[in-house]
């Protein structure tokens, strides 16, 4: 029954390949160089996870990809085609969930399958609500549900289009720390059903090793790639496990974070 | 249940309450305050005699009233033994009624039993009561014409402020060109083009037409435009990742989610039109309830101008709560993050 929604599984699509990609937004206070010269090439199917400091131009680089900002300088393509706007083959959910508060869930999922004139629509939406656990929610309205819950609703609205590349801007980033562990599952389960290609923005980096097939370091000002870490780990992840904790510290170094954390003068 | 009841104090408290002796008197207190009232307005009306000064009426139109009114209250409290929410409205709104019945008693003893106000400018209420009884058939016509006239011009007005509400939040250029306009024209009470539109249309109806259309269409337009420059891009933008083109960010997204801004918009804009309704009708009509106040005054029958008065309150009354009532509905989904 739960499977029936995967019954599409794409084969190998979602291939996101950015070349010289560069971003200058014009503002008052002058250009600011946000991407510079990114190279980046994400596997089909792949899980991968962006991290670097704030203001790094992490959020410019899925929003250049979902092709909801212009670039200034290279391409970005998906399976090979040019991007030039947005479109429902690249799914976006953003960090404050953005689900239309005049709309029901149900109907915030079949949003986009209205708009691709599917049948049963309501169906479908019924369908991904059950996948991401909101059965009974149909009929409530956004403002009713927990964070969790319209985090999830906003996946399922997204998954619901059957995109080839799903662009996640800190998804879990408004959540605590319990809902944070188990949402990460959740995305990881329908990650494994459908191996939708992953791009996923995150401050934690925890998050990105326990999710990643590969870890994205941004550098700031302007935002280059710092450099990229394979997680060869097998899954599901163990959190204590010595290769995961010796890959935070690899990771904690590049963004220089690691050693300069002080003892403290004295202990309570 | 019962267990959790005794635990806690307070519901022991309300409980014990419950049982005392003030149970007869919150009876008289939640059900019969109406009826009482109801019952000492009669009363004073039929015991205490009229003064001579007052013009007598065919018959006491104000008693008959108030037997129907305490008709409507000996039903309310039959049903209260019977539906709950009948109970909770009763014990609610019965002192606001028995106080708006305790201010007619002492209106009707003002005027009709001491004459003490003039009474060609303060008539008895039995004579306006009179007035509206005896004059209904004149009345029901100058209703229907108001009507017609405000529903015509209202939604032509709310669809033109509408239509121009969204060009101007969705194109850019609509909106260099009409904003200046809307700006300029907009803020002039519609009442102030009387002069001019009597020039300039062929009748006085299709003028009317216009000023109550012109009325609405204003903060429609207003509210239409701010409400869609305020809807978050992010709604727009996660709309675009769905599949959403130009016509869904207009029709799906942008008018939507700015139905808040639309309906203040629309509510300022029919209280405009209500002004402009009668004002219009005081100046060039024949009929309409605007028409007929100002007719009565001119023929100094006071008790036909309150009549009328009432009239339009009633209407204008009726079509607002119809507004309430489409809007509770339409705005469903933010019922518990905004009142007004
Ligand atoms: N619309 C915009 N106009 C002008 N400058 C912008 C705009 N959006 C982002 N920037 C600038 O681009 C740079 C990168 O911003 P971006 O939002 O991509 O950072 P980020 O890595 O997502 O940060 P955070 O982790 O805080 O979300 C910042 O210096 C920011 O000031
Ligand atoms: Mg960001």
């Amino acid at each position: 029954m739960v499977n029936s929604a995967y019954d599409s599984l794409n084969g190998r699509r979602g291939q996101i390949e950015l070349k010289n990609v560069g971003k200058k937004y014009k503002t008052n206070i002058g250009e600011v160089h946000a991407l510079s010269d990114i190279n980046l090439t994400i596997e089909a199917g792949s899980y991968v996870s962006l991290i670097g400091a704030s203001g790094c131009g992490k959020s410019t680089m899925l929003r250049v990809i979902a092709g909801l900002t212009p670039l200034t300088a290279g391409s970005v393509t998906l399976d090979g085609k040019e991007i030039d706007g947005p479109g429902s083959d690249r799914g976006f959910v953003f960090q404050e969930h953005a689900l239309f508060p005049w709309l029901t869930i149900r109907q915030n999922v079949a949003f986009g399958l209205k708009e691709a004139r599917k049948q049963n629509a309501n169906d479908e939406a019924d369908k991904w609500l059950e996948i991401t656990g909101l059965t009974g929610f149909g009929n409530a309205f956004p403002h009713q549900l927990s964070g969790g819950m319209c985090q999830r609703a906003c996946l399922a609205r997204s998954l619901a289009m059957n995109p080839a590349a799903l662009l996640l801007d800190e998804p879990l980033g408004a959540l605590d720390a319990f809902t944070r562990m188990y949402m990460q599952d959740e995305i990881l389960r329908v990650w494994e059903n459908r191996k939708t290609t992953m791009l996923m923005v995150t401050h934690d980096v925890d998050e990105a090793i326990y999710m990643s097939d590969c870890v994205v370091l941004l550098s700031p000002r302007p935002g280059r790639i710092e450099k990229t870490v394979e997680i060869e780990l097998p899954r599901p992840r163990d959190r204590n496990d010595d290769r995961f904790i010796s890959y935070r510290k690899t990771i904690l170094e590049s963004l220089h974070f690691a050693g300069f954390r002080r003892e403290p003068d004295f202990y309570i | 249940m019962t267990s959790d009841i005794s635990f806690n104090p307070q519901g022991a408290a309300t409980l014990q309450s419950d049982n005392y002796p003030p149970r007869s008197l919150s009876f008289v207190r939640n059900r019969m305050l109406p009826i009482i009232a109801v019952l000492l307005a009669l009363l004073l009306q039929t015991q205490i005699p009229k003064a001579p000064a007052q013009p007598k009426t065919l018959h006491p139109y104000f008693t008959y009233f108030l037997l129907l009114a305490l008709a409507l209250c000996v039903v309310q409290l039959t049903l209260s033994f019977f539906r709950e929410k009948t109970r909770r409205k009763l014990a609610y709104k019965g002192l606001f009624v028995a106080g708006v019945f305790l201010f007619l008693s002492l209106l009707n003893i003002l005027t009709s039993k001491l004459a003490l106000l003039p009474p060609l400018y303060f008539p008895s209420l039995d004579r306006i009561v009179a007035a509206i009884v005896e004059d209904r058939a004149l009345l029901v016509k100058c209703v229907l014409y108001s009507l017609r006239l405000q529903l015509v011009g209202y939604f032509c007005g709310l669809l033109a402020g509408l239509i121009t509400g969204t060009l101007i939040g969705f194109s850019k250029s609509a909106s260099y060109w009409i904003s200046p306009l809307v700006r300029v024209l907009g803020p002039i009470p519609s009442t102030t083009w009387i002069p001019l539109t009597l020039i300039a249309f062929p009748s006085a109806l299709s003028a009317s037409f216009f000023l109550v259309a012109l009325a609405v269409w204003f903060p429609t337009t207003i509210m239409t435009s701010s409400g869609i420059s305020n809807v978050p891009q992010t709604y727009f933008e996660a709309g675009s990742t769905l599949g959403a083109r130009r016509f869904s960010h207009i029709f799906r997204i942008g008018l939507p989610a700015s139905m808040p801004h639309i309906f203040l918009g629309i509510f300022n804009g029919t209280c405009a039109s209500f002004i402009t309704l009668v004002t219009a009708e005081m100046v060039g009509a024949r009929y309409g309830i605007g028409w007929y106040v100002i007719w009565q005054k001119d023929m100094m029958s006071y008790s036909n101008v309150y009549g009328g008065l009432i009239i339009t309150a009633t209407l204008f009354s009726i079509l607002i709560s119809l507004l309430f009532k489409l809007r509770d509905k339409a705005l469903l989904w933010q019922k518990d993050v905004v009142k007004w």
